[in-house]
Order: C-alpha cells, then structure tokens, then sequence
C-alpha cells in the first residue's frame, strides 16, 4: 500500500478537559503516524491554539467530525470508527475502503461505560465499525494496534500485555500502579506513552487539568 | 419446631444490616464494628468507635434516636447501647479506611494520604499493611495504586486471626474513589519458627547427653558381659 493512499488517524476528543495524561497519549499517537494524525473536536478540550502549544504542530479542528464532511471525507461510509463494542474484528484487506480511522479521545473507566459507542458510533450510523479485540485499549495503543493491522497482522495476533503493573519507591515505600487496560507488547514490556511512568510516580493531583488550562 | 438454619441467618442477616447502617452513618466517628447480644429482656448492643462522643450525642440525643432506629427499623427488642472506646485504632482496618475517607473528603492528595496512614499502622505495631486505592477521576484512565509493606497475608489459617480488611468508597466531586485497607496484626502466624539460642536448650542438651551416655555405658556393659561369658564357656 502506497503511503499516499492510507487513511488518516482521526482523533476525536471526547473529554472535556485536556489533561497530562491525554496529551501523553496524543503525544505518543504523533510520534507513531507524525502527519496522518488529525485531531477533531479541540474545542471541548479548550481549542486547537492550546492543543498546539501543548503536542506541537498537528492539523486539528474545532468543530466536531460530523461537521467536517467535504474537509476529510466526502461518504459516512468512507469513515472506519475504531470502536471496542463493535461486532466485527477489523481485517487487514479492508483498511483501503475507507478514508479515514477515528479513535475516540476518551480516557477509559473500568469497568469500560462503552462511551465511544454512545458518544462516537452512533453519530455516525453509516460508519463502518471494527473492534481491535476483546480488550480495552488506550488511544495510543489503539493506533499501535491500527498500524499493525495496516501492516497485514490479525488484530488478535498482536501481542498485549494485560492490566500492565507499574512498581516504583517513593518515600521508602513501594507503591504499585495497576492500569486495567491491555497494552501493546514491545519488547516483553507494556508499550506505554514516553513520560506516563513519571507522570505515575508524581501522583496525579486533584483537579491538576486547570494546570494544563492555565 | 424452629428452623435452626433460618434462625442463625436471620440472626446474621440483622448483625449485617446494622453494621452496614452504623458503617454508613457514623463513618465521620471512626465506626469500628457492632456486637449484638440478646438477652430474655432485651438486646445489648455495642459500638466501637474512636469517638464515641459523636455516636452519644449531645445529653445522649443521637443514642436515644439510634436505639428507636435499631428498635422500629431493625426488629431489635429494648436495644441497651454501650458505645466503647477502639483501643488501637490504627490497627483496625475499618478505621483507617473510615479516615482516608474522610481526608480524600477534604481534599487530600491521595497518595499522601495513604503515605501517613501506612507509617502510622507501621508505627502502632503492624506486622503489614496494605492499602489500595482504585478509581477514576476525570483527568485520568481508571487506576489501582497499591502501597504495602512488611508482610501481608493472603492466605493460610493465620488470615482469620491476624488480617483485618476494610473497604469503603468515597464519593468526591471529579469521580469515586475505592478504598480498601488490609492490616495484619502483631501475632504469631500459623508456619512460625524460631531457632532457640544455645542459652535456652542448655538443660535439653543436658539432658539428651545424659540419656546417650547411659545408654552408651550400658552397651559397653552388654558387650563386656558377653565377652566374659564366652571367656569362661571357652575354658570349660
């Protein structure tokens, strides 16, 4: 497949913050496909000029995807909605009907509420919809997860760690993190967004997104 | 005839459902447990708090409204409550969980919180502690952070006299946290051993190489008899 031809990466943000830990992620996602990432809806996460000052150059939106037809696609049908409810698994052959992939920029719950399906799938009715496997994955290992496919491996046969641990000492004290997600295996290790450990040790403090607003 | 199996967990089913009540309502007291006992006239309850004087109330109101509840909620007849002092409070799990909760209330940072209430469970005597904290806020992905130290039991009979857990959850404005609080107390558990310094067998040891050199004399007796006996055999 000729790189002209693959699909845009389409994040559309779902929080209505922007947070440290979201901006890692989307950080990671830039790092992986650099000029195909395209963020939509920045307005519920403070705007695109923010958005920009914190991940760095990337085409992004205000406005939320359904009112981007004719600026990134011109057919539902040409959108591909990564979405963990979805009936089917996505395959490697079909990657080339569509025009763009949309991941929801959403951090997850746990147990998952389904809100890419009740917030991103249903918006669009037409969409085709393909689950990545049984897990619930992050934004960034969502995409890893993507380029695999497009790279012509079965959703289920790329390597997942599941609820990775995370152990550190602060204080003289271990403290282990336990995220209930499954992660990308590279390496034998979790493939985590550069900079989550660290945010990890910190301790995420309450309310710490008014400090990525300020 | 009464139905024994039915009476016990009747029995059983109100012990619950006071103690979830009393947990719910008198958490911000440091509420510790319930014992109910029931007597031909009447029933004796007891609550453990830290400060009983939140479950008493002002000249006793809170406690004459509590033993209407438990009387005309509950099914509990002529309550007579006794509120008693927690000894260690740092060494009841439902405690130290009722105060995390409490501090997470205020707006604590979480992972102080649980840096404090574990030196203190270690500084009261623990054998180990463990405390995790679970949820999701709206800034992060949902999360368990675990902090534990010294030994934590699992598993084995040494778990129905040593661990006490506790779990409470807190609602806070940005999501809800889940609290859960495992304290081993200070006792000896179920595999325990210990080697015995040379100072405290001194009289065993004594003893054993007493009852060896005796019964080595009386080989080496048994051995010169018989060698006698077939000296003089010989001869004759």
């Amino acid at each position: 497949m000729s790189s002209g031809k693959r699909p845009l990466i389409v994040i559309e943000h779902l929080e209505d913050h922007l947070s440290r830990w979201i901006v890692l992620e989307y950080k990671h996602v830039k790092s992986m496909v650099g000029s195909r990432l395209v963020v939509t809806n920045a307005k519920l996460g403070g705007g695109c000029e923010k958005l920009k000052n914190v991940i760095g150059e990337v085409r992004c939106y205000d406005e939320p995807l359904d009112m981007l037809k004719g600026e990134l696609y011109s057919r539902e049908e040409e959108i591909l909605i990564l979405d963990p409810k979805a009936e089917k698994l996505l395959e490697p052959q079909e990657i080339s009907m569509y025009k763009i992939v949309v991941v929801g920029g959403i951090l997850g719950d746990h147990p998952p509420r389904g809100r890419t399906s009740k917030l991103l799938s249903k918006r669009f009715p037409r969409a085709a919809k393909r689950s990545l496997g049984p897990y619930q994955l992050s934004i960034d290992g969502a995409v890893y997860v993507y380029l695999q496919v497009e790279r012509g491996v079965k959703p289920l046969d790329v390597p997942l760690v599941i609820k990775p641990k995370i152990k550190f000492t602060v204080m003289g004290l271990e403290y282990e993190v336990e995220l209930p997600f499954a992660y990308p295996k590279v390496g034998n290790k979790p493939l985590l967004a550069p900079g989550l450990i660290e945010l990890l040790k910190e301790g995420l403090a309450y309310e710490e997104y008014k400090l990525v607003q300020s | 005839m009464v139905n024994i199996k039915r009476y016990f967990i009747e029995k059983a089913m109100v012990q619950v459902k006071v103690d979830e009540y009393l947990a719910k309502k008198f958490y911000r007291a440091g509420y510790a447990g319930v014992q109910i006992i029931r007597f031909p006239l009447g029933t004796r309850v007891f609550i453990d708090a830290v400060r009983p004087g939140l479950i008493i109330g002002r000249r006793g109101e809170t406690i004459r409204q509590l033993a209407q509840i438990l009387e005309k909620e509950f099914g509990l007849p002529n309550p007579q409550i006794t509120v008693r002092r927690v000894e260690n409070p740092d060494l009841n799990a439902r405690v130290v969980a009722s105060r995390i909760a409490v501090l997470l209330e205020r707006g604590a940072h979480y992972r102080r919180v649980a840096h404090i209430m574990l030196r203190r469970i270690i500084a009261a005597g623990a054998i180990g502690a463990q405390i995790v904290i679970s949820g999701k806020l709206r800034t992060e992905r949902a999360r368990y952070e675990k902090v534990r130290w010294g030994k934590v039991y699992s598993t084995g009979h040494q778990v129905e006299y040593m661990v006490d857990r506790a779990v409470m959850h807190v609602v806070l404005k940005p999501g809800v946290y889940g609290i859960e609080v495992t304290i081993v107390k200070p006792a000896k558990p179920a595999d325990y051993v210990r080697i015995k310094s040379p100072e405290e067998v001194k009289d065993v040891v004594e003893q054993i190489r007493k009852e060896l050199e005796a019964a080595r004399a009386a080989k080496a007796q048994a051995v010169a008899s018989g060698e006698q006996q077939s000296s003089s055999g010989g001869a004759s």
